[in-house]
């Protein structure tokens, strides 16, 4: 791609998301504040038995989240491990059962890690009834608990936070459902496939046979991007001419995965009746999302060795439709979202290149991040950023008229905490026990040394942060893996979910202080700055050592 | 088959057993 066609790709994505921020931010604020419900929303509360005026606590919130998600689990686990007498399965057996409980939870927890080939693991029924459903509510859930921590700052004196059964249904039926809709039909007319005619046996002009895989990827393909989610449909994901065929589903692809996460700044200001404290979460979002993009463009542009000279650039890895501009847009979306789609190869990017999407993902994804889960975790920041500028300047600890006193302080801490510890603990294990050691290097790692540690630590990463992409050079589908992912999966998205909603309720509890001279001001600039220092302090304290054993020291060599 | 049978049950047991580690620190969250 010329570098003029990759400027006008970034300008035509910049109008676009700003074009969107306002009436899609609006749009999402009245679908969580407003109290009318649709006929269909009323008939469903019925049928599951739920009050839709009824309003919970944090811990009934956290219960029904947790509750509506093993279930989950448990269905998508079920599913898979009777494959073999579903209709439409294209006669693939059932899946193993250490894969079916990684995939499992993988989905539920909006990771969608895929330690599996889906064009020939997984038939339509799974795809359909199990992974594409979970591709719709988990990405719900994360939204709920964003919106249920925004109520917890607009309230005052409240003992509950919202109904999380209403906020699930109306972020389904009202948000995610009509937009996938319309987004399946934009990827169908980029040639983006639809159908349900399995294999198509061709021979190739060679004389050689081969097998096509088909399958209704358009429409799994819209809430993979929109949600977040990331699993493909194919195994090369969105390298996959059937799932992103040209370089304009590429950049509508990259749309998809950053409208919501963008507008939700939008929904906060909105809902919390300041706009410019949304200006400013989307500010810092977009500076660090620019910064890292940036970096990662040319850090590939220029990859070092005679093969990157001849082609312009490090293009192993990558498709030659996208070139390394869509390749590295597409990289730093998302990783930066919690998306994980690929359209290239991270584990061939450059070394140095290879360490920013790992890096995207440490810093908590929060620019934007996930859908709900970038804005919740950007707010704890922001909650961090507040009380470290309360210790350094002696302003009062507060965010917007909430007071930060040491239980607060408390629940943001541990949020901050429990992701690193995942993830460090997690790639120590990996080499520390030795059955475990001599199974990962042995059987996963394809590339020993500094490269071995960095797609080791690159999967605990992308597992504990829900995200999804991988150094795929690992072998990921061992028991070890399958079994350590998926512990890091669950921990990593509902530990951080406890903590979010004992905040909100905590916040809620609380009354509003009204601002004086000592209150730090959120919605200026200067706090635009404090919350990229305190996010990058925090992420390049934590995972600089791990870094220069992996990445680091290999681009060194 | 026994032993499919049994690695079907520990997944589902290990999954619940996760669950029941976040239940015990959510109540531990709610007593800070």
């Amino acid at each position: 791609m010329p570098l003029w066609l990759g400027i006008l790709q970034a300008l035509t994505l910049v109008a676009v998301l700003v074009a969107v921020y306002r009436p899609l931010g609006d749009y999402m604020a009245r679908i969580y504040t407003t109290r009318r419900d649709l006929r269909v929303e009323r008939g469903f509360y019925r049928l599951i038995g739920v009050d839709a005026r009824g309003q919970q606590t944090w811990s009934v919130y956290l219960r029904s989240v947790l509750a509506f998600s093993v279930v989950g689990i448990l269905f998508v686990y079920a599913l898979q491990r009777a494959q073999a007498v579903l209709p439409y399965s294209l006669g693939f057996p059932a899946v193993p059962e250490g894969l079916s409980f990684n995939t499992a939870v993988s989905f539920v927890t909006n990771t969608n890690w895929q330690s599996y080939s889906p064009d020939v693991t997984m038939g339509y029924s799974v795809q359909i009834l199990a992974l594409a459903v979970q591709n719709f509510v988990s990405s719900a859930v994360g939204l709920a608990v964003a919106v249920a921590l925004i109520r917890g700052l607009m309230l005052r004196r409240s003992g509950t936070i919202g109904n999380f059964w209403v906020d699930l249904t109306r972020g389904v039926l009202r948000l995610l459902l009509p937009l996938s809709v319309l987004s399946a039909i934009v990827l169908l007319a980029t040639g983006v496939i639809q159908n349900f005619t399995g294999f198509t046996d061709i021979t190739t002009l060679s004389g050689g046979s081969q097998s096509i895989p088909g399958g209704p990827a358009a429409s799994q393909e819209a809430i993979k991007l929109l949600g977040t989610n990331g699993g493909g449909f194919f195994n090369a994901n969105s390298a996959h001419p059937f799932e992103n065929p040209t370089g304009f589903s590429n950049l509508f692809q990259v749309v998809l995965m950053l409208a919501i996460p963008f507008s939700l700044p939008r929904t906060f200001g909105t809902m919390v009746g300041d706009k410019r404290q949304g200006y400013t979460i989307l500010a810092t979002m977009a500076t660090i999302f620019v910064v890292s993009l940036g970096a990662l463009t040319a850090l590939e542009l220029a990859g070092a060795g005679t093969a990157p000279a001849l082609a312009n650039g490090a293009m192993e890895g990558k498709e030659t439709r996208f070139g390394i501009l869509g390749s590295t847009l597409f990289a730093t979306t998302s990783t930066l979202t919690s998306t994980g789609a690929v359209n290239s190869m991270h584990d061939s990017y450059t070394a140095l290149g290879g360490m920013l999407p790992m890096l995207n993902m440490m810093l908590g994804e929060v620019a934007p991040g996930g859908t709900g889960s970038g804005l919740y975790g950007m707010l704890i920041l922001a909650v961090i950023a507040v009380f470290v500028a309360g210790l350094l300047v002696g302003r009062t600890p507060e965010y917007l008229g909430k007071k930060i006193g040491p239980r607060e302080i408390k629940l943001a801490s541990l949020y901050i905490l429990v992701t690193p510890t995942l993830v460090l603990a997690g790639t120590a294990l990996s080499f520390a026990i030795p059955i475990v050691r001599a199974d990962v290097e042995g059987t996963s790692i394809w590339n020993p040394g500094l490269h071995g540690l960095s797609e080791v630590l690159y999967a605990f990463t992308s597992a504990a942060n829900n995200n999804g992409s991988a150094f795929a050079g690992l072998t990921a589908n061992t028991p070890w893996f399958n079994t350590a992912l998926g512990v890091a999966m669950l921990l990593g998205r509902f530990l951080p979910i406890v903590f979010v909603l004992a905040l909100a309720g905590s916040f809620a509890a609380q009354d509003r202080v009204p601002a004086t001279v000592g209150t730090l001001p959120t919605n200026r600039p200067q706090f635009v700055g404090l919350l990229i220092g305190v996010t990058l302090i925090i992420t390049a304290l934590t995972y600089f050592p791990v870094l220069a054993l992996g990445p680091l020291a290999e681009g060194l060599q | 088959m026994e032993k499919k049978r049994m690695l079907d049950i520990v997944y589902v047991l290990g999954v619940l057993a996760v669950f029941a580690l976040i239940g015990v620190v959510a109540w531990g969250v709610a007593k800070l």
